[in-house]
């Protein structure tokens, strides 16, 4: 799985790297019990700094996306939840936007559909 | 034309030839590549570019073959310091060829802005997930055979008795070697530590293309640190014969090119192989870090070594200040090379001047002043013709013989021209010493 890092945006870098690894799980790269690599193997292969990779784990841990293992380490969460109340007041966030700004109904739900049928390789 | 002089520019300029093959092969297809600049698949098949490599090309064989025509006349220079100043001043137009390839590159790369072929990851840092567990490495156990074995002449220096002037050779020698197959060891898992080679989101090529770094890189790293033990060893059991230590270098030196040519050609065809032709479009583009696609800069890469975008070797980022500082001393070292040759010029035309100084017997050429107390005297001689002599450690040229000589089975100190007779032969109890010089002969009258 590519990994894409934009320095230029104003965005974090830990939160670029969160975007990329919650793509990465919502287009299949990535699986519910995949081993993530070592927070330094993946600073060091950024070149970035050790606590950047750890915020961004440890954001993706406090959402739920990964879990700690004891022998595994840091592993992708299964989730076959229900949406929670945070991803619900984001996602209705982002459709009133859509819609004060005027984008059609079809063109939001295209664009759900679009992420949900999206496979590896294909996020970004 | 003398084989010094052959030696002195052989030496020299097998370094054109490598440049040469390098810049050439970077001028060809691969991992989406050309001319250090990267490409989408059509781009790189475009009439446009191909006249351009192929005007590059031709360029660059130009260059090369006048370069090699401007190192002819050295071969004929009749002193050993003027070769060694015309070649090393030779080896800074060593640059002219990558001027042509930075030039090139610049070239490829306003006609890839002027198209549109920017790929979707330009400007961005694109890296592959590194694997959950590391990769198997070759044991660091191999590396240490080699230490171990160069340690011993580094031992031998101290604990052994050395004639004076090849302990100095031999203790020189013996701490290079050792300081290579150290760095070996230290440098190797660095090898590992580096970003996957990946073009796009293809997994299976990423894992092939660091596959072929990785193993031709292992490769070199233990070579060299072998051949470095072999070396050293071989050296110390010279015993102090230079001439065997001279063929001991030049064995050493057409090894270590031959073992970083033969894997580096190698990981470039096992690129080539892999990615050749390949239509899908690249992600990974890092055209704007690479300076005429040479030099990598990138201030947000915590890296200060990057694997270098071909081949398997690795260049410094410059935005960092080791690889700033690194740059600079290797800027500062090839820019002293003709210091060196001036200085050579110095020693070797420098008068000699021979005198007696308040009861001591002085001789004294360029920055070498020897020293020998008339008290001390046991023998004084005045030599018409120069006895057959081999250098221990010292200056060798035409003109001028300074150092450590052995002269009829005996050691003794030189400071002559030996096509200006007579010299002068004096003797301690503990050193020989021949000195030449206008006032050889009036000095040895006044001293017998």
């Amino acid at each position: 799985m590519l990994l894409h890092l934009d320095f230029s945006l104003d965005t974090p870098i830990y939160q670029q790297i969160r975007n990329e690894i919650v793509w990465g799980i919502a287009a299949g790269s990535l699986t519910p019990g995949q081993q993530l690599p070592p927070i330094r193997a993946l600073a060091e292969t950024l070149g970035v700094n050790v606590m950047t990779v750890n915020k961004a784990y440890a954001l993706l841990k406090q959402e739920g996306y990964l879990k700690a293992d004891r022998r595994a380490g840091t592993v992708v969460a299964g989730r076959a939840g229900p949406l929670t109340d945070e991803l619900r007041a984001a996602l209705e966030l982002a459709a009133a936007q859509a819609r004060a700004s005027g984008v059609p109904l079809e063109e939001v739900l295209a664009v759900c559909r679009g992420v949900y049928e999206k496979k590896e390789g294909g996020q970004g | 034309m003398h084989w010094v002089n052959l030696i002195i520019v052989g030496c020299l300029y097998i370094g054109l030839p490598m440049v040469w093959g390098m810049l050439r092969s970077a001028s060809r297809e691969r991992s989406n590549l050309i001319l250090s600049v990267t490409l989408p698949p059509q781009a790189r098949q475009d009439p446009e570019v191909q006249e351009l490599c192929a005007r590059f090309r031709r360029r660059l064989d130009r260059m090369c073959l006048v370069l090699t025509a401007a190192l002819v006349p050295a071969l004929f220079l009749p002193w050993m310091s003027l070769v060694c100043l015309y070649s090393f001043v030779w080896l800074l137009f060593l640059v002219l060829p990558y001027w042509l390839f930075g030039r090139a590159n610049g070239e490829l790369k306003a006609l890839k802005r002027c198209r549109g072929w920017q790929t979707a990851g330009a400007g961005q840092t694109v890296a592959e997930m590194p694997p959950a567990r590391p990769p198997r490495q070759l044991s660091r156990a191999w590396f240490w055979p080699p230490l171990v074995l160069s340690v011993l002449p580094v031992l031998s220096v101290f604990l052994d008795d050395w004639d004076p002037a090849w302990q100095v050779v031999l203790g020189a020698t013996a701490f290079t070697g050792l300081l290579m197959t150290g760095l070996s060891l230290v440098f190797y898992p660095l090898v590992y530590r580096q970003r996957l080679d990946a073009l796009d989101g293809d997994t299976t090529l990423t894992a092939a293309l660091t596959r072929v770094r990785r193993y031709n890189w292992t490769k070199f790293w233990l070579l060299c640190s072998w051949l470095t033990a072999g070396y050293s060893l071989a050296v110390w059991l010279c015993w102090g014969n230079m001439a065997w230590y001279i063929i001991w270098n030049i064995v050493y030196a057409l090894a270590l090119i031959w073992a970083s040519l033969q894997t580096e050609f190698a990981a470039r065809r096992a690129q080539r192989r892999l990615t050749e032709g390949r239509t899908r479009l690249p992600e990974v583009d890092e055209d704007d870090r690479w300076i005429w696609g040479l030099f990598y800069c990138d201030p947000h890469d915590g890296h200060t070594f990057v694997n270098q975008r071909i081949g398997m070797g690795m260049s410094m980022n410059l935005a960092k200040p080791l690889g700033k500082g690194m740059m600079g001393v290797s800027l500062a070292l090839l820019a002293a090379m003709p210091l060196l040759g001036v200085w050579l010029v110095v020693e070797e035309f420098s008068p000699l001047r021979l005198g007696l100084q308040s009861q001591t017997v002085a001789a004294q050429q360029a920055f070498t002043t020897y020293r020998v107390p008339v008290a001390e005297l046991e023998e004084v001689r005045l030599l018409e013709e120069l006895p057959p002599a081999s250098r221990i450690a010292g200056t060798s040229m035409g003109h001028l013989l300074k150092g450590s000589f052995s002269m009829e089975g005996e050691k003794a100190t030189f400071c002559l021209d030996p096509q200006d007779p007579p010299f002068l032969l004096l003797k301690t109890e503990e050193k020989t010493y021949v000195f030449g010089g206008d006032a050889a002969r009036d000095l040895a009258g006044e001293l017998e």
